[in-house]
């Protein structure tokens, strides 16, 4: 008998599944995975260059910091487990954009869309050009540097990948999941099950690890 | 300052939103129906929209016209 079955789908945004025979805190452990666990992409660095608008750097870069970019997990390593161990980041850690704008002679509104990345061809991108990110006044000028890497939700909420909620309705456990557009849902809910199980197999390898120094010790 | 970029409570994105609602609700929809369709469903990120104020617009507007009159 199949354990997970998805019962509604709302395409890539969000799926209702229901968990048959699956004991509710594994349930809750797959919750938490996917707010905590499940890596995705956001700026982690803003390289401010030339900001004369009326909006402060920390201001701008944490409004920058929050907008999702559609994540490439495959391609892409954790800075920390990356082989690099570089501040700087490699090809494999981090993705370079680059926000300039200025405003000639009328105020403008900055959005997602006009940040450019270092390789056109890149997938990384915002998951909607549509985000207003500061606006300018006549001769007012901002010129960035951005640094997209992966993260996880239990660094900063900006990693978020999407919201999870279980609840029991008519007897049955469903399990709400919604992406914040970084991953379709559907693996959102594959990455979390398989990092619950990695997290499972280190624990037991770790006990067995303690099981044989108290043989030893014995 | 500008709308925010996240629901300050769930953390779904909200922002890409933002122009196209207050665009609807200028021109007289309601607020709720625009809500409704533009699928944002729970009651926290609905008050984002219905309690949003664009404050950074008047910051703007004053160093538009401080820069007209030379020193900017």
């Amino acid at each position: 008998m199949e354990r997970l079955v998805i019962v509604e789908s709302g395409g890539d945004e969000w799926i209702r599944v229901e968990l048959r025979d699956v004991p509710v805190a594994i349930a809750n452990g797959i919750r938490r995975m996917i707010l905590r666990e499940v890596p995705t992409m956001a700026v982690e660095e803003v390289l401010i260059i030339e900001n004369s608008s009326a909006m402060p750097n920390e201001i701008l870069a944490h409004r920058i910091s929050l907008i999702p970019f559609v994540s490439d997990m495959d391609n892409y390593n954790l800075p920390e487990h990356c082989s690099c161990q570089s501040k700087l980041g490699c090809e494999k850690c981090v993705v370079r954009y680059v926000l300039r704008a200025e405003a000639g002679d009328a105020p403008i509104t900055v959005y997602s869309r006009d940040m450019t990345p270092e390789n056109p061809e890149t997938t990384v991108k915002p998951v909607s050009g549509n985000i207003p990110i500061t606006m300018l006044a006549p001769g007012q000028r901002i010129e960035l540097e951005l640094y997209v890497r992966l993260g996880q939700g239990k660094k900063h909420t900006k990693w978020q990948a999407g919201i999870a909620t279980l609840y029991e309705e008519d007897g049955k456990n469903l399990l709400y999941i919604e992406s914040f557009g970084f991953l379709p849902a559907k693996r959102m809910l594959k990455e979390a099950v398989n990092i619950l199980r990695r997290k499972v197999d280190d624990m037991i390898s770790e006990c067995e690890v303690l099981f044989a120094d108290a043989k030893e010790a014995s | 300052m500008m709308f925010p970029i996240r629901c300050f409570s769930c953390g779904a994105l909200i922002a890409d939103k933002w122009e196209e609602y207050k665009a609807r609700v200028e021109a007289g929809e309601n607020a709720g129906k625009v809500l409704d369709e533009l699928k944002v469903k729970r009651y926290c990120c609905r008050r984002m929209f219905i309690s949003g104020v664009d404050v950074f617009n008047e910051i703007v507007e004053f160093y538009t016209r401080y820069s007209q009159y030379g020193t900017g």
